[in-house]
């Protein structure tokens, strides 16, 4: 420390005494920490889905136009009865599906005038109109214009449901309008083993 | 004084004066060589041989003076600064870093966090818990701690502690764990759960990626007498 001769510390040297001293109070209260960080992997929500696939109408005779996609609209004149068509889950997890169904006779005759939906673990023999794996019944038989919600089934992912629907034997124009609705078969569950 | 001890004196300051001259003639041929290459004078000459004789005669008459220099030392033990340090490690069979997919509505998920306060201080450590992705808007997260390992079916056999209730992700979740002396371990288990009641059309296949991040610090500041340890 310099001192002038009349006893009074210069500027410089009170300035360097000052910041002596804030430099090393500064680093006496500071708190030393460290760090660790842990990252989860990617947690996915489960996506639903689902797709119908217009495959025929079993017609004796007649003409049928339709489309597949989120639900199934198909329309048939001639004689004929059967509409068979693809339900395939497209959701990631194992889904049951509700459905509805309706038909609409547009003009002629039926004959039978029921509704039932069927089901085939293997394709549908579209031509005899047979299921080698054996067919169920998912509903019906029901009125024309009252076919209640039903159950599809349950379908695992990626897999797909055989469905032929019977109409009764007519001579009419009949269109049939089929709707699903997939839902998880579970939920609330502990998923931390993966 | 007697004559005879006299003639002993006499006796050895014939000889020490003799020894001395002999040291003079010793050097003399040197100091001669100087003058003649220097052209040093020859009454310097004679003034430094006067001189190396009258030193000789010191030095062999009066023995060496000795300056003694009494010293002492001090070592310190070994002064050791803090080493604060916190690890994070995955426990009870669990690995953070795994992810899930196809969770649904009300699907929840445990991740078990060893927490230990390796430095050497003790430390107060605080937490956050954020996420990326447009999931972490459905999530909840809540942490607790058991004061010993949890078990394997996720249970406590000590006591629990809440350290944060079911809390929504969508946006960064703080918590903090109370002060932990050096080396000792709080065993904390991260429940992450997507909300029962989670909205199909937002968030169904989305994701999200969660982290934890902890820091340590060290509950008291320097500047203290540690004199005495």
């Amino acid at each position: 420390m310099r001192i002038k001769a009349n006893g009074l510390m210069s500027g410089a040297t009170l300035g360097a005494v000052l910041v002596s001293v804030l430099t090393w109070v500064s680093p006496a209260s500071a708190l030393w920490s460290n760090a660790s960080a842990k990252t989860s992997g990617s947690l996915n929500m489960a996506q639903m889905g689902k797709t119908f696939t217009p495959i025929k109408v079993g017609a004796l005779i007649g003409v049928a136009s339709g489309a597949g996609g989120s639900s199934y609209v198909s329309q048939f004149a001639g004689l004929g009865t059967v509409f068979y068509f693809d339900l395939a889950n497209d959701s990631s997890v194992q889904a049951g599906l509700s459905g509805t169904l309706t038909a609409t006779l547009n003009t002629g005759l039926v004959v039978v005038p029921a509704i039932t939906v069927w089901r085939c673990a293997s394709a549908w023999n579209t031509t005899l109109g047979t299921c080698a794996t054996g067919a169920t019944v998912v509903t019906g038989p029901h009125s024309w214009n009252s076919v209640p919600s039903f159950e599809w089934g349950t379908i695992a992912s990626g897999s797909t449901h055989h469905i032929a629907v019977t109409t009764g034997i007519a001579a009419a124009n009949i269109k049939l309008t089929a709707s699903a609705t997939p839902w998880p078969t579970r939920s609330g569950i502990d998923r931390s083993a993966g | 004084m007697s004559r005879k001890s006299n003639a002993r004196s006499k006796a050895r300051n014939k000889a020490r004066a003799k020894a001395a001259a002999n040291a003079i003639s010793a050097v003399a041929p040197v100091v001669e060589a100087c003058a003649a290459t220097t052209g040093f004078g020859l009454r310097a000459y004679r003034v430094l041989s006067f001189g190396l004789g009258l030193s000789g005669m010191l030095l062999l008459g009066g023995g060496v003076l000795a300056a003694w220099t009494p010293s002492s030392a001090m070592t310190s033990g070994s002064y050791g600064a803090a080493d604060v340090r916190v690890q994070a490690v995955d426990a009870n069979g669990t690995t953070f870093s795994a992810g899930i997919s196809n969770l649904l509505p009300g699907d929840y998920m445990y991740r078990y966090v060893d927490l230990t306060n390796s430095g050497t201080v003790s430390q107060g450590f605080t937490g956050s818990v954020s996420g990326t992705g447009t999931l972490v808007g459905a999530l909840t997260v809540q942490i607790d701690t058991c004061s010993v390992s949890w078990s394997g079916n996720g249970t406590c056999s000590g006591s629990t502690s809440s350290l944060k209730a079911e809390t929504s992700t969508a946006s960064s979740v703080p918590f903090s764990f109370p002060t932990m002396a050096a080396a000792a371990v709080s065993h904390a288990r991260f429940q992450f759960k997507l909300a029962a009641n989670a909205d199909q059309t937002t968030y169904q296949g989305t994701a999200a990626t969660m982290t934890v991040n902890i820091s340590g610090s060290s509950t008291v500041s320097g500047g203290q007498d540690r004199t005495a340890g």
